[in-house]
C-alpha cells in the first residue's frame, strides 16, 4: 500500500480524536462518580436505578405511615390511659358508697359528674385535626349532647338508657335556658327521637345549635342511667398501610370502646336520684368492672398494633437500606476500577499524542536533497 | 540512419517533456494536502516522427495524456459508508437529545414524580379528611400531569428541530445536483475540445461524496464521462447537465414537512419513504418512526393513569358527599391535567368509597395508591413505572447502539478514505524523487544538446 504524508497525518488526528473521546468518557466517571451518567451508558443498569428509586420512595412513605400509625396508638394509649385511671376513681368512690359511706352525696354526685365529663373530653380527643373515636366521622365531636334547628327542621335527639324507662328531654338554647321539654318513652340502650324543632309555646326555634339534657325515671319512678352525649360516629376502624399489602386497623368505634364506662357512670350519677344507692352500687360496679376490661382489652389490641407496627419498620428500613446499598452498587459503580481505567485511557491519550508528534517531525526527502 | 537534426529533434522533445514532468511534479507537490485532489501523471510514449529539417525520421518523447490517478470502486464504496455514516450520525445527534428528556440521572423526573403522586394518595389514605393532605396531593398530580405534558411536547419539540434541518438538508442537495450537473456540463465541453478537466473531475467526485452523506443515491458514469444520479426509487436527480431538484411540502396530517420531487412536466411525487439514509434519512428516520414510538407510549401511559384513576375516583365521594368527578380531564399524554374543579377545591377529591363513609373513609384514596403496584401496562405484565424504566432503557439501547454503529462505520469510512488516498493522494516524497529523476534527465538532454552544437562546429569548420 502506498502511505502518503497526509494519510499520515490522518490517521493520527482521527486517533487522537478518538482517545481524547475516550479519556472524555473515563473522566467524566470519575468526576461525576457516578458510572451511568446517562441512560445509554448502560441502558439496563439505567431502568434498575429508576426501578430502586421508585422502591426506596415507596420505602420511604410506608416509613412515614409506620410514623403515622405510631402517632395514633401512642395518642390512642394515653387516652385510654387516663380514662382507666377515672374508671379506677369511679370504682373507689361507688366502693366507698357501697360501703354505706352516704354523707358525702353531693361530692360523690359531683365528682362522678366530672368523670364523666371527662371521659366524654377523652372520646373526643383529636389526633392532627381529626377525631380519634368517631369512625369515618373524623371532622366533627364523636360524641355530643347538640342537635340542630335550620330551615325549620330539627335534627333527630339522641340519648342512651341503662333501662327501658320515661325520658323527659330538656333542649336549651346557647344561653342556657330551656326552651322545650320533651317526654318520651325510651328504651334500654340507644334511642333517636326526631321533634319538631319547635318551642314549649308551639313557635319554631330559630336555626342554630341547641344542647339537650336527658333524665330518665323507670315504672316504678326510680330515675334510671340516662347518657345525653351521644355516638356521631360509625364501627369503622382506620386502615394505615405498612407494606406491600399489609395493613393495620387501629379501631376507632368510640361507641364500643366508650359507652360501657359512660352507661355505667350515668347509671350511678342516676342512683343519687332515688335512696338505692347502696344496693345500686353493686350493679354499678359489675358495670364500671366491665368497661374497666373494655379499656384494658383495647389497650391490649393497640400493644399489639404497635409491636406489629414495630416489626414493619425494622423491615421497611432494612429493605431500604438494602435497596440504597443496591442501587449506589449500580449508580456508582466500581471507583477504583474507574480511577484505574483513567489512567490507562490517560496513559492511551499520552501515546496517541507522541505518535502524531514523531509523524509530524519525520524526516522528509527534501531534507537530504 | 539517423541524421544530425532528427538527433536534435530527439533531444529536444526530451527536454520538451522533460518540462511538462516537472510542471506535473510542481502540481502535485502544490496539491499535497488539498482535500479531493487525486495526483496526476503524464503517459509518455516514444513515436517515430518526421524530421523537421529532412526527409529523415526521428524518435520522439510524446505527452499522450495526463491521468488521474483515481480507483472507483475504492470511491464508490467510500460513498456507500459515507451514506450509512450520515445516516447514524444524524440518528445519533437526535436520539441522543431524546435520552436528555428521559435522564433522571440527577434522580427528578417523571419516574420520580410519578412516585410523589401516588404516595400523596398514600398520605390522603392515612388522613381522608386533612385539608393539607388534599392540597398536597393536587399538588404532585399538576407536577405529574405537567411532568408527562413536558416530556411531550419537548418531544415534538426535538421533531419540529429535525423538520428544520429536513428543509436545510433540502436545500443543500440541491445546491449539489446543481452543482454536479454544471460540472458535468464542464467537463463535456473541456474533453471536447482536448483541455485537462481533471480538476473538475476531481471536484465532481467529492460533491458526490457531500451528497451521498445527505442522502442515499445511486449514480453511474456514462461513457461520456457524464455522471447520472438517482434516488434509491429512481427518480433522477441528475442526467448530464440537467438536475431536478428536492422540495418540501407540509403533509396536512401529520403537519410536518414531505419531501416531494418534481417531474419534467411539472407532476409532483412524494419520495419521503424512498429516502432511507444519509443525514436526511436518519432524520426522517427519528421524526418519523423513533420520536412517534415514544410519543404512543407516553400516550398510553397517560390514558392508562388518566383512565385507571378516574375510574376509582368517579366511584367514589367527596368530602361533601357527593360522587367523585373524573381526577384526570385530558385523554393522552399531549392533555392530561388535574381536573380545575379538583384543583379549585381539594375537598372535591373523593377519598371514601361510600357516601355515608365521609369524611373518615379513605378505601378509594388507597386503592388509587394501589395503582402503583398494580401490573397495568404491557397487558398486564408491568405497573407504571416499570413501564417507564422499560422506556429509559429502551432509549438508552437504541442510543448505545446506535453509538456502537456509528463507531464502526467511521472506521470504516476512515479505512476507506485512507484506501482512496493511498491510491490517489499524493507523496511529497515520491514527487521529490521524481523530481530528481526529471531534473537529470533534463540534463542530459541537454548535454546531448551541447555535444550536438560541437558536432555540427566540426562539420562546418572542415
Amino acid at each position: 500500500m502506498r502511505i502518503t504524508n497526509k494519510m499520515m497525518i490522518n490517521n493520527a488526528k482521527y486517533w487522537l480524536t478518538k482517545q481524547a473521546e475516550r479519556l472524555s468518557e473515563a473522566a467524566a466517571v470519575n468526576a461525576s462518580g457516578k458510572s451511568v451518567n446517562r441512560p445509554s451508558d448502560n441502558p439496563e443498569a439505567a431502568a434498575a436505578i429508576l426501578q430502586f428509586r421508585s422502591d426506596i420512595s415507596r420505602c420511604t412513605q410506608y416509613e412515614k405511615n409506620l410514623t403515622d400509625a405510631d402517632t395514633l396508638i401512642e395518642a390512642g394509649e394515653t387516652t385510654l390511659d387516663s380514662v382507666d385511671d377515672l374508671l379506677d376513681q369511679a370504682l373507689d368512690i361507688v366502693t366507698e358508697l357501697s360501703n354505706g359511706k352516704n354523707d358525702y352525696t353531693g361530692t360523690y354526685k359531683s365528682s362522678l359528674t366530672g368523670l364523666y365529663d371527662s371521659i366524654i373530653g377523652l372520646a373526643n380527643t383529636t389526633c392532627s385535626g381529626t377525631y380519634l373515636y368517631g369512625g369515618n366521622n373524623t371532622t366533627s365531636a364523636s360524641f355530643s349532647n347538640e342537635t340542630s334547628v335550620h330551615s325549620g327542621t330539627a335534627d333527630d335527639i339522641g340519648f342512651y338508657l341503662s333501662s327501658d324507662a320515661d325520658a323527659t328531654i330538656e333542649i336549651c338554647d346557647i344561653s342556657g335556658s330551656v326552651v322545650r321539654t320533651l317526654t318520651v318513652t325510651g328504651s334500654e340502650g340507644a334511642n333517636e327521637i326526631s321533634w319538631d324543632g319547635l318551642d314549649d309555646s308551639g313557635t319554631a326555634l330559630s336555626d342554630g345549635t341547641y344542647n339537650y339534657t336527658v333524665t330518665a325515671v323507670d315504672s316504678d319512678g326510680d330515675a334510671v342511667g340516662a347518657s345525653s352525649y351521644y355516638y356521631r360516629g360509625d364501627s369503622e376502624s382506620r386502615e394505615i398501610i405498612i407494606g406491600d399489602g399489609t395493613t393495620v386497623s387501629i379501631n376507632s368505634d368510640g361507641e364500643a370502646i366508650f359507652n360501657d364506662a359512660l352507661m355505667a357512670l350515668a347509671r350511678v350519677i342516676a342512683s343519687f336520684e332515688t335512696d338505692t344507692t347502696a344496693e345500686a352500687a353493686g350493679d354499678v360496679m359489675d358495670l364500671l368492672n366491665s368497661a374497666i376490661d373494655t379499656v384494658s382489652y383495647e389497650r391490649v389490641a393497640l400493644s399489639n398494633i404497635y409491636s406489629q407496627v414495630d416489626t414493619s419498620r425494622e423491615n421497611v428500613e432494612n429493605l431500604s437500606t438494602i435497596f440504597e446499598e443496591k442501587l449506589s452498587e449500580i449508580e456508582n459503580g466500581n471507583t477504583a476500577e474507574a480511577a484505574v481505567e483513567l489512567t490507562a485511557q490517560e496513559t492511551a491519550y499520552e501515546i496517541a499524542t507522541e505518535a502524531a508528534a514523531k509523524i509530524l517531525k519525520l524526516p522528509k526527502l527534501s531534507d537530504y536533497i | 540512419m539517423s541524421s544530425l537534426s532528427s538527433i536534435m529533434d530527439t533531444a529536444l522533445s526530451g527536454l520538451q517533456t522533460q518540462q511538462v514532468l516537472i510542471d506535473l511534479t510542481n502540481s502535485n507537490i502544490s496539491n499535497v494536502s488539498t482535500d479531493g485532489y487525486s495526483r496526476q501523471t503524464a503517459v509518455v510514449s516514444t513515436v517515430h516522427s518526421n524530421c523537421s529539417s529532412d526527409s529523415g525520421t526521428s524518435l520522439i518523447l510524446d505527452v499522450t495524456e495526463i491521468k488521474r490517478v483515481t480507483d472507483s470502486f475504492t470511491i464508490k464504496r467510500l460513498n456507500t459508508t459515507t451514506e450509512t455514516g450520515g445516516k447514524l450520525e444524524a440518528e445519533l445527534k437526535y436520539l441522543e437529545s431524546v435520552e436528555s428528556l428521559f435522564d433522571e440521572s440527577e434522580g427528578s423526573g417523571l419516574s420520580e414524580a410519578l412516585g410523589d403522586f401516588f404516595n400523596s394518595w398514600q398520605d390522603l389514605a392515612n388522613n381522608a379528611s386533612g385539608s393539607s393532605e388534599r392540597s398536597v396531593l393536587v399538588s404532585e398530580a399538576e407536577s405529574l400531569a405537567s411532568a408527562i405534558n413536558d416530556m411531550y411536547s419537548s418531544l415534538q419539540e426535538i421533531r419540529i428541530e429535525i423538520n428544520r434541518d429536513i428543509s436545510s438538508t433540502v436545500d443543500s442537495i440541491n445546491t449539489l445536483t446543481s452543482q454536479i450537473a454544471d460540472l458535468n456540463n464542464k467537463i463535456l465541453e473541456g474533453e471536447s475540445s482536448g483541455l485537462n478537466v481533471n480538476s473538475y473531475l476531481d471536484e465532481r467526485d467529492s460533491l458526490v461524496t457531500e451528497l451521498s452523506e445527505l442522502v442515499d443515491i445511486n449514480y453511474s458514469e456514462n461513457d461520456d464521462g457524464q455522471i447520472y444520479i438517482q434516488l434509491s426509487n429512481g427518480k433522477s436527480l441528475v442526467r448530464g447537465s440537467s438536475s431536478w431538484s428536492l422540495d418540501t411540502q407540509t403533509n396536512s396530517t401529520t403537519g410536518m414537512q414531505d419531501i416531494t420531487w418534481t417531474d419534467s412536466d411539472g407532476s409532483e411525487t412524494v419520495v419521503t419513504n424512498a429516502i432511507t439514509s444519509g443525514t436526511l434519512g436518519g432524520a426522517i428516520e427519528v421524526r418519523d418512526t423513533v420520536i412517534p414510538e415514544y410519543l404512543d407510549s407516553l400516550d398510553e401511559l397517560a390514558s392508562e393513569i388518566i383512565s385507571q384513576v378516574n375510574t376509582l375516583h368517579e366511584s367514589g365521594y367527596d368530602l361533601n358527599g357527593d360522587a367523585g368527578l373524573s381526577f384526570f380531564s385530558g385523554s393522552d399524554a399531549s392533555d392530561i391535567s388535574v381536573n380545575t374543579a379538583i384543583a379549585d377545591d381539594p375537598d372535591l377529591i373523593a377519598a371514601s368509597a361510600t357516601a355515608t363513609g365521609v369524611p373518615g373513609d379513605s378505601t378509594i384514596a388507597a386503592s388509587i395508591y394501589s395503582l402503583q403496584n398494580a401490573s397495568l401496562m404491557n397487558s398486564g405484565t408491568s405497573t407504571f413505572s416499570e413501564y417507564y424504566s422499560g422506556l429509559v432503557s429502551d432509549i438508552g439501547s437504541l442510543v448505545s447502539n446506535t453509538e456502537s454503529s456509528y463507531s464502526y462505520q467511521s472506521d470504516l469510512q476512515e479505512y476507506y478514505n485512507n484506501l482512496k488516498e493511498s491510491v490517489s493522494g499524493v507523496s511529497s516524497d515520491e514527487e521529490l524523487a521524481n523530481l530528481v529523476l526529471y531534473q537529470n534527465t533534463f540534463e542530459a538532454c541537454a548535454k546531448v544538446m551541447s555535444v550536438l552544437d560541437e558536432l555540427m562546429e566540426t562539420l562546418l569548420g572542415i
